[in-house]
């Protein structure tokens, strides 16, 4: 292969800094058809499509993804980072099977809710300030956050900032589905993001480690436990004025319990209890020296580090994906 | 049923951060590799995040939160049913402040 020597390098064949001059077949080549971005998303979807089936070949797809993206920009292709592992779609059907699926947890975030509703009371929110909070943060703890610092009138900052710190867990969460909602495209990704809650973030996981891709079922079993959240909120902004001290029934209690609840269902597998040890070891060390908000982020940044570290893959990594 | 101006402004504020961090994650990630390490250490972030929340009321409490805290644990992991878990917990937090 004379030719090969001059600037136009023939495709499949690569590039060394003598140019080349053998024309033998390097071992890493850049397939030709990938200066088309629509074959490169063809392929990607066909290495993807076993994605959900193993790990290794998820490990697989990233350095594949990573090794086109280099390829992309040598050939000026501009690279899309957030392909797709699977079809995603967003169906009526996915909405209703959301519903369905999280009315379980509709009661907690009901429960969830009054809780919330009588630390209002007690902190002198009228009913209207109270429910308007639930309707537009729609977020448990940060509310409950920042209602229990209400008594010392924080600055608008200081409430910026612990709002901020209590769903430090929600940029994990969002991390953790950009590879599924990524193809959605912007508004009905919004739409998935807003109301996300720990209660949807864990059903939509499951659904999807079971096949079921709909984003659909994230978003509806999201609405649901928002709704279930105004409603409790109204109905502790209700009780509240009822009961006289809601500690002596054990009111203040629900929340524990439903978290003590959700994370005893939550630990499957003894993998789960090293990132566990590690999170109540943070709170106790938080609790210890800095009393607030920073146990849930403790616990959050402790666990994860936790389990990236203790995550094996289950074979090497396969060669030929580069090829 | 009214609405403080200064009330008003706290819970926008509230809002927007709320919203940032929904969708903060989602954005970041597009600089950053979802690598199975990555994914390994995100999925532990659920249960922490429940330990969190656990952990100050009941380090503060004494031995009411404490028990509380066990029979929900041990009653969810029984029968199943968080909801029956949560009214047992409370059950026994206010029978044992009654009694402490």
């Amino acid at each position: 292969m004379a030719e090969s020597k001059s600037a136009a390098l023939p495709l499949g064949y690569a590039p060394t800094r003598l140019g080349n001059p053998t024309g033998v077949q390097a071992r890493r080549t850049i397939p030709a058809p990938f200066q088309s971005r629509k074959w490169f998303e063809t392929e990607i979807r066909k290495k993807s499509a076993s994605v959900n089936a193993s790990l290794p070949a998820a490990y697989a797809l990233a350095i594949h993804r990573s090794t086109a993206k280099i390829i992309c920009a040598h050939k000026s292709v501009q690279p899309r980072p957030d392909f797709m592992a699977t079809p995603v779609t967003l169906t009526r059907s996915g909405l209703s099977r959301g519903v369905r699926f999280s009315l379980p947890f509709c009661a907690s975030s009901i429960v969830y809710g009054i809780a919330f509703g009588l630390l209002a009371i007690g902190a002198g929110l009228s009913s209207l300030e109270a429910l308007l909070m639930s309707i537009l943060v729609f977020s448990g703890s940060a509310q409950i956050v920042v209602l229990q610092t209400w008594a010392e009138h924080p600055s608008l900052v200081a409430i910026f900032i612990a709002v901020l710190v209590a769903n430090v867990r929600y940029i994990l969460m969002g991390a953790a589905l950009r590879a599924w909602l990524a193809p959605l495209g912007g508004i009905k990704t919004s739409l998935a993001l807003l109301p996300l809650v720990d209660g949807s973030f864990v059903i939509s996981l499951r659904e999807r480690a079971r096949g079921d891709f709909d984003v659909g079922v994230l978003i509806g079993s999201s609405l649901v436990s928002y709704v279930g959240w105004v409603i409790g909120t109204g109905l502790g902004m209700f009780a509240g004025r009822i009961i006289a001290n809601p500690r002596t029934i054990g009111l203040d209690f629900i929340i524990v319990a439903f978290c003590a609840a959700s994370a005893a269902m939550l630990l499957r597998s003894r993998g789960d209890l090293w990132p566990a040890a590690a999170a109540i070891a943070a709170v106790v060390a938080c609790e210890k020296f800095t009393p607030g908000p920073w146990a849930i982020v403790a616990a959050c940044v402790a666990a994860a580090i936790v389990g990236a570290l203790r995550y094996k893959p289950a074979v090497a990594m396969p060669s030929d994906v580069a090829q | 049923m009214s609405v403080d101006q200064h009330t008003l402004l706290i819970i926008l504020v509230m809002a927007v951060a709320a919203a940032m961090c929904r969708f903060a994650g989602f954005w970041f990630m597009r600089f950053i590799p979802l690598t199975p390490r990555v994914e390994a250490g995100l999925k532990a972030v659920p249960l922490a995040v429940m330990i969190g929340i656990i952990g100050p009321p009941v380090l503060r409490g004494g031995i009411p939160e404490l028990a509380g805290l066990l029979v929900t644990i041990t009653t969810v992991r029984l029968r199943g049913n968080d909801l029956m878990a949560i009214l047992a917990g409370m059950g026994v937090v206010a029978v044992a402040r009654a009694l402490l």
